[in-house]
């Protein structure tokens, strides 16, 4: 065996696992080489001695030591002969002179009587020693059952009183948190509140921006319009202030009407204006115009523009050729359908040269 | 009469505990060597000098002794054979026996408390296999070994000392199959062979469990070497 294997059977050998020939083995082993192995042993041993710490806590009957002390006085008085004492057996008594049967009976009486009555008394001891046997038995299960009782009143004193002070501390964590559940609850509904209003407050924004994205297209629009006309009366002005602008009044040409008009032609832009006042209202669709001609000596009209009165017989229309032409000796104005037409069909209304 | 008598003695046992058992028992020894009091008057004597005395047939030091260790020793037996009567019955013997073999005591080969436990332990494991019904006793022990290491009560943890706190807590950390090995071995008196056929393990595999719970619990408990608060 080696001191590795030693090493190995130790801790089952202290806590008694070992047999057979592994126990003989190992105690062999350690026979043979007691102080190599004498510092493990004991410190193993003392682990496994530990063990006996872990049996649950019991008392003996208070009574026990008496017993052991009685144990330990009746080893002082050996019971059963030494060992080697030759038993002492009474020798034979030789019969005196005279020998009588019936003497000796008489004699014996007595004796017989102090047998019997021995016998009786040690049944009598016997029972007796039986009886406190069961007596000491009932009385240690009983301190037993006292004492348990005692341990146990004291554990459930303790307990309720740790259950009670629980019980309290959990009434008060309790009630403090019903009331911060309350203040919760209130701060809770607050804030809806405030959600609502501040919900209610974004929906008239949203709206109050959807009226004014509407009201800034309408004014987009509108300032598109008067940047149109604004242009056009830039144009006009330009054209007004332009010293090679000519200006020719047109008049009915039969003297019946209040009718006036002028037509304002820059000959180098090739562009101008007509204005005309007082004239039979020709509004935009009722199927008519006024459609504006220029003419240059004998060549055939060239036409020039056409547009509508508002109802009180008021018209600005541009005028643009429909080709170029070598002059322009007068304008003539006619009544035609719609679209206007390539050559004049109607009379003249207006006249200027 | 007996009654009384026996209320009586009961009251002196309440004022003991195991905690200043353990502590007067275990309190390392005088720094000059010698015995904290003279054998002439064993009041507070180590366990080695109680020993010498009662070697010298001195009866109070033996009640002393009886005094200082026998509920340890009680608890044990008791683990071992679950029987009140026969665990003081093996209390007896084994307090007896030391009467009778207190002067072959090696002083060297280990501490008073480990002899008295040895002598507990080897009479009540005696007694166990004696039964007829062991088989059923180791299964269920088997059974309860979870438990074992653990306070069962509130009073028994109450009557725990610091020294059967570690210990219980030391074995409770071990794995469970560990723990189990351990206690069919040591309060179950089950050989290797027997904790095998219990357990339906193989027997390499109950020595390995045996061996590695002990150098677990020498690992948290130490080997008792360090002065005298160990068995």
């Amino acid at each position: 065996m080696t001191h590795e294997a030693f090493r190995e059977m130790l801790p089952l050998y202290v806590v008694g696992a070992l047999d057979g020939d592994e126990l003989h083995n190992f105690e062999r082993y350690i026979a043979e080489n007691r102080e190599r192995c004498i510092a493990e042993l004991a410190e193993y041993q003392a682990v496994a001695d530990q063990i006996a710490l872990a049996a649950p806590s019991a008392k003996p009957s208070p009574n026990l030591y008496d017993r052991i002390a009685a144990a330990v006085d009746d080893g002082k008085r050996p019971t059963t002969a030494p060992a080697g004492a030759a038993v002492a057996v009474p020798a034979p008594r030789a019969k005196p002179p005279g020998f009588h049967v019936g003497a000796v009976i008489v004699r014996l009486v007595p004796w017989a009587a102090a047998a019997v009555l021995a016998v009786v008394l040690m049944n009598l001891n016997t029972q007796l020693q039986i009886v406190t046997r069961q007596l000491r038995a009932t009385t240690d299960a009983y301190n037993s059952l006292v004492a348990t009782n005692r341990e146990q009143q004291g554990s459930l004193a303790d307990l309720n009183g740790r259950l009670e002070a629980q019980n309290k501390d959990f009434g008060g964590k309790l009630e403090q948190l019903r009331t911060k559940n309350v203040e919760q609850k209130h701060d809770l509904d607050a804030l809806r509140a405030a959600n609502k209003q501040l919900s209610e407050e974004k929906d008239g924004l949203l709206r109050a921006t959807g009226r004014m994205r509407d009201q800034v297209e309408q004014q987009n629009l509108q300032t598109a319009v008067l940047q149109r006309k604004m242009d056009e009366e830039t144009s006009s002005l330009d054209l007004f202030m332009d010293p090679a602008t000519r200006v020719t009044p047109l008049v009915d040409p039969k003297g019946e009407s209040k009718v006036v008009a002028k037509v304002y032609w820059n000959g180098g832009r090739k562009t101008g204006f007509m204005v005309v006042s007082n004239c039979s209202p020709v509004q935009q669709g009722q199927g008519k115009c006024l459609e504006l001609w220029a003419i240059c000596g004998s060549e055939p009209p060239v036409a020039a523009g056409m547009g509508w009165t508002d109802d009180s017989g008021h018209a600005v229309f541009p005028v643009k050729l429909a080709k170029d032409m070598a002059c322009i000796d007068k304008f003539a104005v006619t009544v035609e359908r719609a679209g206007g037409v390539p050559a004049p069909v109607g009379a003249p209304v207006l006249i200027g040269q | 009469m007996y009654l009384t008598e026996s209320f009586g003695s009961c009251e002196v046992w309440g004022t003991f505990s195991l905690a200043s058992l353990w502590r007067d028992c275990y309190s390392p020894p005088m720094p000059d060597g010698q015995d904290r009091v003279n054998t002439s008057s064993t009041e507070g004597a180590d366990d080695r000098a109680l020993l010498r005395a009662v070697a010298a047939r001195d009866k109070e030091a033996l009640r002393q002794l009886y005094t200082r260790h026998s509920a340890v020793l009680f608890a044990l037996a008791l683990k071992v054979l679950s029987d009140r009567a026969e665990a003081e019955d093996v209390l007896q013997e084994a307090f007896v026996q030391v009467w009778k073999t207190a002067g072959s005591f090696d002083e060297g080969r280990g501490k008073p408390i480990g002899w008295l436990i040895m002598l507990t332990r080897s009479r009540a494991i005696d007694r166990l296999r004696s039964r007829k019904t062991r088989t059923r006793v180791t299964e269920s022990m088997a059974k309860d070994a979870s438990q074992v290491g653990e306070a069962r009560t509130p009073a028994d943890e109450a009557l725990a000392t610091e020294a059967q706190r570690t210990v219980r807590t030391a074995l409770k950390s071990l794995p469970s199959e560990q723990r189990v090995a351990i206690e069919l071995a040591y309060f179950g008196g089950l050989t290797q062979f027997e904790i095998a056929q219990q357990l339906s393990q193989p027997l390499g595999t109950v020595k390995t469990r045996i061996r590695n719970g002990m150098m677990r619990l020498r690992e948290q408990l130490g080997g008792g070497g360090k002065g005298d608060q160990s068995p």
